[in-house]
């Protein structure tokens, strides 16, 4: 059942009026059950396999805090973390090589399993003893799909809460916004350019250079608009559970290098490698000086690449990251070397004009974007020999079509255009909005707006929504 | 004995917090249930916009054949006598031209028109009549039915229906209710902004005779359709035909619980047929075209047989040689199921 489904919403509202009916313990039981019913829907023998993975995690997690030898721990680690690892390498090679359909969520629930092994291995206190908790972890159907990856410590203290406390109508209806703008970002902005760029993507030869150019600039935004609409649809079903998930995304579109994008996209994904990954690697390299962090970055961003699938087109896109990368960091590096000497120096500043740092920013943030729809084209296309088509007519090498945007029907582009301003707008961090909503709200009472965003949901939502481009992941 | 004189203040803070929770809870609740009362208002306030009729026919139209429904009734000056309604099997399977050639070597001119098209669904073919009974007078209405009455409606019958026949069927419990009404605002809206910008949504308001006269009326010679050419002179083996992957009707609980209740929307929309072919002096002739090897009997003769004969055409059934698929007739197979039909029309008073 999807998120963007009528009927998913229809069974929601009593469900979450039953989990506030229960009380203590019972709530977390509910719960549980509610996210395996969530979880059969999709396949009933993948539930097996997460109810066996957390089973031998949540096993494997007393056993390492109940060690007491250093080795005990590392090996009950290992075996854990290897064992997770397994799962997803067999069901992503399987997924790649032999087409086998993913089961739903593996790389998310794997992702917070390993954490949760790592916590332990950190901090004995970290270990959760309650089953019911621990395998409400894994398993918490909001964030199933497609996370976001949420730590295990902050998961844990607000569920023991949640059985304490009762109904809290403010968090309840701040969820019920998240749900309403994730589902308008989804299915009025995503789905829309989604379209948009299938019926490019079935003769891109025939279309212009300059539509080719905005179609590989809309990969970024549909992406933004399907991934962060879905985050926030997750993020609000679990708040009317009294779950508070981490953020996605934070205004990816105004950062102004690849490093600062990193830390604005798919943040829970990036938090969770920088912290379980790249730090500890790059710790282990720091002998080997800046070759070892440009190390520690590429396998960082490679493994960022290939999570995706075992692709020839995940592998390039986790290369080009890498190289983006590595070369912002050294350039970073330097300026900032030569920005310590300068001040040691006392140097008076060099005569002449200085681009001004508005400016700067604003062509970071267009080079940003320009390397991220680069990449993009490998993350897009369904094949290697496609992306190279595109590239191939992007760089000259082979003819555009004669179609431009002046010869596709208005009904076609305009929705598309004004798809891509709200993307980029939103993706930019809606400036203005805040003054905006905060005028709005005083004129209009909350029913109201949500009525009409309702209401808008309901007449301009394409049809056939619902597929998520995160959940094949 | 002092304590037990003292207020109990735990008591009474505890009790004012519960009913601190309890107004929060119902205050949400009376927040969302308005925010549903103000969606459901704007939506029943869109379905009172006006639409043009002619670009509500062009609204969902891949092949264009809606559209060309609606100009041979409404622009075209041509009368119809005889017009045929159904899925692709009486599209692919049943020629007009074929039809008013026989007729015409009889000596009976009359015009036919086949309105068939792809999907089943007696909603549509009762809308397509219903559009039709308001310009023109057939004589004659030809109704194709398959083995066993489909239990749903057209996908395409949101998009043209009538906006009281959306929101009023003849029953409420039908298949596609829901589906159909929580449509018509967007078509509302959709159509209204095609009014005031009919380029912009790529609807017209304008007839054109140039593009009415280019378009195909009889599909049982080939023609391409999906951008494939349906090739119907190719004789397919018979090996081919069994071998093709056959697509059953979906029989859901849900639909065979509402057959239960309103006893089935082909019935119950053949009803609304009978009654406006009744009320316009028309006649209603049923006819089967089989599928290749499939049943050869209409499970629901005896009801049909209440507002028009049944023309059963299943001893085709078996014949490989007039089948281009195992649910299509080829042209040969057309031309048979056309020439009996003429033969019995010909027998009808027009």
């Amino acid at each position: 059942m999807s998120f963007t489904s009528p009927l998913f919403y229809v069974v929601l509202v009593p469900a979450v009026a039953v989990f506030y009916w229960f009380s203590g313990r019972w709530r977390a039981i509910y719960l549980l059950a509610l996210s395996y019913a969530f979880y059969a829907l999709s396949s009933r023998v993948y539930l097996v396999l997460l109810i066996v993975a957390s089973a031998a995690v949540y096993a494997l997690g007393l056993a390492i805090a109940k060690s007491n030898g250093e080795r005990a721990k590392q090996a009950y680690l290992a075996v854990g973390v290897a064992a997770v690892i397994a799962v997803i390498v067999a069901f992503k090679a399987a997924g790649a090589w032999r087409g086998f359909l993913l089961p739903l969520g593996v790389s998310f629930y794997s992702f917070k399993l390993i954490s949760y092994l790592i916590e332990v291995y950190w901090d004995d206190e970290a270990v959760e003893r309650d089953p019911i908790v621990f395998f409400l972890f894994p398993a918490f159907f909001p964030q199933i799909i497609s996370g976001p990856i949420q730590r295990p410590e902050p998961f844990f203290t607000q569920m023991r809460a949640i059985m304490a406390r009762s109904l809290n109508a403010d968090q309840i209806e701040t969820g019920f916004r998240f749900i309403l703008g994730g589902l308008m970002m989804k299915t009025l902005v995503g789905d829309r350019l989604g379209a948009f760029i299938e019926t490019i993507d079935q003769s891109h030869t025939n279309y212009s250079y300059g539509v080719m150019l905005t179609t590989v600039a809309c990969y970024t935004l549909q992406l933004y608009a399907d991934f962060s609409g879905y985050t926030n649809i997750a993020l609000g079903i679990g708040k009317l559970f009294g779950v508070e998930g981490p953020p996605n995304f934070n205004a990816p579109f105004l950062a102004v290098n690849i490093q600062d994008m990193w830390r604005r996209w798919h943040m829970s994904l990036t938090l969770w490698l920088t912290d379980y990954l790249f730090t500890p690697l790059s710790m282990s390299l720091r002998d080997y000086g800046q070759a070892g962090l440009i190390g520690a970055i590429c396998l960082n961003m490679i493994i960022i690449g290939v999570w995706h699938g075992f692709t020839l087109n995940y592998l390039v896109f986790g290369i080009l990251h890498a190289v983006f990368l590595s070369v912002t960091v050294l350039i970073l590096g330097e300026l900032a070397r030569r920005k310590r000497a300068a001040g040691k120096a006392k140097a008076p500043p060099t005569p002449g004009w200085r681009p001004p740092g508005a400016l700067l920013r604003v062509l970071g943030a267009a080079l940003t974007f320009a390397l991220m729809s680069f990449s993009q084209i490998f993350f897009h296309s369904e094949t290697f020999s496609q992306a190279t088509s595109i590239l191939a007519q992007l760089a000259g090498a082979a003819p555009s079509g004669s179609t431009g945007w002046s010869d596709m029907p208005a009904y076609f582009s305009v929705p598309a255009w004004i798809c891509m301003g709200v993307a980029l707008y939103v993706g930019a961090g809606a400036p203005g909005a805040r003054g905006l909503f905060g005028s709005l709200n005083r004129t209009a009472p909350n029913w109201l707006q949500y009525g009409v965003c309702l209401f808008l949901l309901s007449v301009l939502s394409t049809e056939g929504s619902g597929q998520f481009i995160y959940g094949q992941f | 004995m002092g304590n037990s004189s003292e207020p109990d203040y735990d008591g009474a803070l505890n009790g004012i917090e519960t009913s601190r929770e309890r107004m929060a809870g119902l205050r949400l609740f009376g927040v969302l249930a308005a925010s549903l009362v103000v969606a459901l208002i704007l939506s029943a306030a869109v379905c009172l916009l006006p639409e043009n009729d002619y670009q509500k026919w062009q609204l969902q139209d891949p092949d264009g054949r809606l559209r060309w429904i609606y100009e041979r009734i409404h622009f075209d000056p041509t009368p119809i006598d005889v017009a045929i309604v159904g899925p692709s099997r009486a599209q692919l399977g049943l020629s007009a031209a074929a039809i008013e050639q026989d007729l015409a070597q009889r000596g009976k001119r009359v015009n036919v028109a086949n309105f068939a098209m792809l999907g089943s669904g007696r909603d549509l073919q009762w809308a397509i009549l219903d559009e039709l009974f308001k310009a023109k007078s057939p004589k004659v209405v030809v109704l194709e039915v398959d083995e066993e009455p489909y239990p749903f409606g057209h996908f395409l019958f949101k998009h043209v229906g009538l906006t009281e026949a959306i929101v009023f069927p003849p029953s409420p419990f039908l298949h596609n209710y829901l589906y159909n009404l929580a449509y018509l605002p967007i078509r509302k809206l959709k159509l209204f902004g095609a009014n005031l910008f009919p380029g912009l949504f790529g609807l017209t308001k304008e007839f054109d005779p140039k593009h009415y006269a280019e378009n195909r009326t009889d599909y049982s010679t080939s023609f391409i359709g999906d951008g494939k050419l349906v090739d119907m002179e190719h004789r397919v083996s018979r090996d081919t035909l069994l071998a093709e992957p056959r697509e059953p009707v979906p029989r859901t609980r849900f639909a065979r619980l509402l057959t239960r209740i309103n006893g089935g929307e082909d019935h119950l929309f053949i009803e609304k047929i009978a009654r406006e072919a009744k009320a316009h002096g028309t006649q209603l002739v049923f006819v089967h075209l089989p599928m290749f090897e499939g049943p050869r009997t209409v499970s629901d003769e005896d009801f049909l047989k209440q507002f028009g004969p049944v023309l059963n055409y299943g001893d085709l059934a078996p014949r490989d040689e007039l089948f281009e698929n195992w649910s299509h007739l080829n042209h040969a197979g057309a031309m048979n199921a056309s020439a009996r039909l003429a033969d019995a029309i010909a027998g009808l008073k027009l």
